[in-house]
């Protein structure tokens, strides 16, 4: 019992989240620490105003797991950090449980499904020989002219490649 | 600044809510400091969120002034229980013994203290770093922040967002939902302050209720055995939902082996109230009410008052029911996209699934056997059973007992029937389960290392005492 007892702090201190939260507070690195969560929230945060927005992933593999996490990262934080808003990743009545099912769901909206739920923006990730490219479209109002691609400088470490301006284009 | 200045008065309203619930209940009775303290923090912290959850399924959400307005009920109630003179009889700490003592205590208390720092510093320093702290608990914080219940937010109705969890129980985001109100918007690192201070509190209720048993060291040294296993400090302040089911279970723990001992009311409503809390923290808390209330059953088939003890257990039963029910109603709305595991609850897929017993019982010792996450808490429970077996002589210690095994048999049960791989479910989830009946195992080692101590003369069992601080 008191050899229990006396363990307890060692194996605290061996415990390695907590000695790797303790030296991110030590070091000031709390906010460092997670990384991932900040650039998404900064990519999102590019997208000010009151409109949805809507998101696809092209050639991701959805029994990848690598390619999973990422989809599921993007657009389950997404939905996090946008809300109230909504982020589309898939059509209605889809049940959604990881990125799994948002690679299956094959979500190819058009234009008038978009505007219908207010969507003015479509984030899409194109996945080119292991590098993510992003590109962002507008969705125009049914009979106004296109406008031009926008190309905010959104997630470290991606390249962004324009894109027309379509709605619904994969 | 401000904020900061927010999420204190935020906590005071909790402390307010909670030290009015608890004198409402132990007026009259001999308390110890400790014990209060606890049971102001965790009924509080329970009684806040219930009281948001309900308020805002009538159309109110969560906001500054009705937290305000709250707390200057639950202080107006105070001073009038005061003024009435109907308070708990205080049991003022007894002077420390010795040097040697005073010393083990003193060190014991840096440890503790350490432990409550890193929750503190896990808490207020960083924002919401836990997958599921972010996409099931987080989530539904922000949601509760936003708007009321009623009408149903469009969140709990899109089946896209059923990663989710969107029929899961609300008491703990609520309380999220609830910081973010008074310190006026959207602030994952206050958002999760109640999160250290439900784990002080859980600490107070373990140490409360082994002193039931053993006196102030060995009470103190199963406390940091059980709340002080790194992996429980590890996810103490992580804005998961287990160390708040942990601590609510606790408290239902405690107050039911209490009432075994001396068939106080307001011990059996305590226990109901954390029942109830428990089973609007996680799913697995509605199981375990049901476990909760079957020992009651029991207990009571056995009690020598037979009638007066299916009364009592017929009271924990309505509040439970109560509490739970308004949630239970409004939750009928929302689309069920998980595994429904009542559902697959049946003899035959027990049956048909039955060749994964062997697997899940070597996975739930090995977990146990753990030392790196769970330091000695689970290696002590079958050593002090041995050794301090002539604790089964008491009523309570057998109910905790049954408790733990009945506990960890649903557990193992759920990965028998699971439609999930076993054992990616298992190591995703298993440690987590555990931490829900750690408390569990820690009253049982103070139980029966005090029949050891009783056995070989250091100390003496006092089942019927109230701690004395």
């Amino acid at each position: 019992m008191i050899l229990a007892v006396a363990l307890q702090p060692l194996l605290i201190a061996k415990n390695q989240m907590i000695r790797l939260l303790t030296a991110a507070w030590w070091h000031g690195e709390t906010n460092d620490f997670s990384n991932r969560w900040h650039e998404i929230d900064q990519a999102f945060s590019q997208f000010p105003g009151t409109n949805n927005l809507a998101v696809s992933f092209n050639n991701f593999s959805a029994t990848n797991p690598d390619d999973m996490r990422f989809v599921a990262e993007f657009a389950h934080r997404g939905s996090y950090t946008l809300y109230p808003r909504k982020l589309f990743c898939a059509q209605d009545g889809q049940i959604i449980a990881g990125g799994e099912s948002i690679l299956n769901s094959a979500f190819a909206p058009s234009g008038e499904w978009l505007r219908d739920r207010d969507v003015n923006k479509i984030l899409r990730f194109t996945q080119r020989g292991g590098e993510v490219a992003l590109s962002v479209s507008s969705v125009t109002a049914a009979k106004s002219p296109s406008q031009a691609p926008e190309m905010p400088n959104l997630i470290r470490g991606i390249p962004i490649a324009p894109d027309v301006n379509e709605p619904g284009r994969r | 600044m401000m904020t900061g200045v927010w999420c204190i008065i935020f906590l005071l309203c909790i402390v307010l809510t909670g030290g009015a619930v608890t004198l409402l209940l132990t007026a009259g009775t001999r308390r110890s400091l400790c014990e209060l303290s606890g049971l102001t923090i965790t009924l509080g912290s329970g009684a806040v969120g219930m009281l948001l959850l309900w308020i805002s399924i009538a159309g109110i959400k969560p906001g500054r002034w009705l937290l305000l307005g709250l707390a200057a009920v639950a202080l107006i109630l105070i001073l009038v229980r005061a003024r009435q003179k109907r308070m708990p009889l205080l049991n003022l700490p007894s002077p420390l013994a010795s040097i040697p003592n005073t010393l083990g205590l003193a060190s014991m208390g840096l440890l503790i203290a350490a432990a409550i720092a890193y929750s503190i510093m896990t808490a207020v320093e960083f924002p919401l770093i836990n997958w599921d702290a972010i996409v099931i608990w987080g989530f539904k914080a922000k949601v509760l922040y936003a708007a009321a219940l009623s009408p149903r937010p469009w969140y709990f109705t899109d089946p896209r967002l059923s990663y989710s969890h969107l029929d899961y129980p609300l008491l703990l985001p609520m309380l999220q939902a609830g910081a973010y109100a008074v310190v006026g918007g959207v602030n994952e690192p206050l958002g999760k302050v109640v999160f250290p201070f439900l784990f002080t509190g859980q600490m107070l209720l373990i140490y409360t209720g082994v002193r039931q048993w053993l006196s102030r060291t060995p009470a103190m040294a199963i406390c940091i055995l059980t709340c002080g296993a790194p992996f429980v400090v590890e996810l103490a302040s992580s804005a998961n939902a287990d160390m708040a089911l942990a601590t609510f279970w606790a408290g239902a723990m405690i107050y039911l082996a209490r009432w075994i001992e001396e068939r106080g009311i307001s011990d059996a409503i305590i226990s109901a109230l954390f029942i109830t809390f428990a089973a609007n923290t996680k799913n697995e808390g509605i199981a375990i009410a049901a476990i909760g209330l079957l020992g009651m059953c029991i207990v009571s088939f056995t009690a020598k008052s037979r009638r007066a003890a299916f009364i009592d257990t017929g009271i924990v039963a309505a509040v439970v029911i109560t509490g739970l029910s308004v949630w239970i109603l409004w939750r009928a709305g929302i689309p069920h996209t998980d595994e429904n595991y009542l559902a697959r609850f049946s003899w035959q897929t027990v049956e048909t699934n039955r060749s994964r017993f062997p697997g899940v019982i070597i996975g739930f010792l090995r977990a146990m056997a753990d030392l790196p996450s769970w330091g000695g808490l689970w290696l002590l429970l079958p050593i002090s059973s041995v050794l301090g077996f002539k604790a089964f002589q008491i009523t309570s210690v057998r109910f905790l007992w049954l408790m733990l095994v009945l506990h960890l048999g649903l557990y193992g049960l759920i990965y028998v029937i699971t439609p999930w791989e076993v054992q990616e479910l298992m190591k995703n989830s298993l440690y987590r389960l555990l931490m829900h009946v750690a408390p569990t195992a820690g009253l049982i080692v103070g139980a029966q290392l005090a029949a050891v101590l009783t056995e070989t003369g250091i100390a003496t069992v006092a089942t019927s005492d109230r701690p004395k601080g």
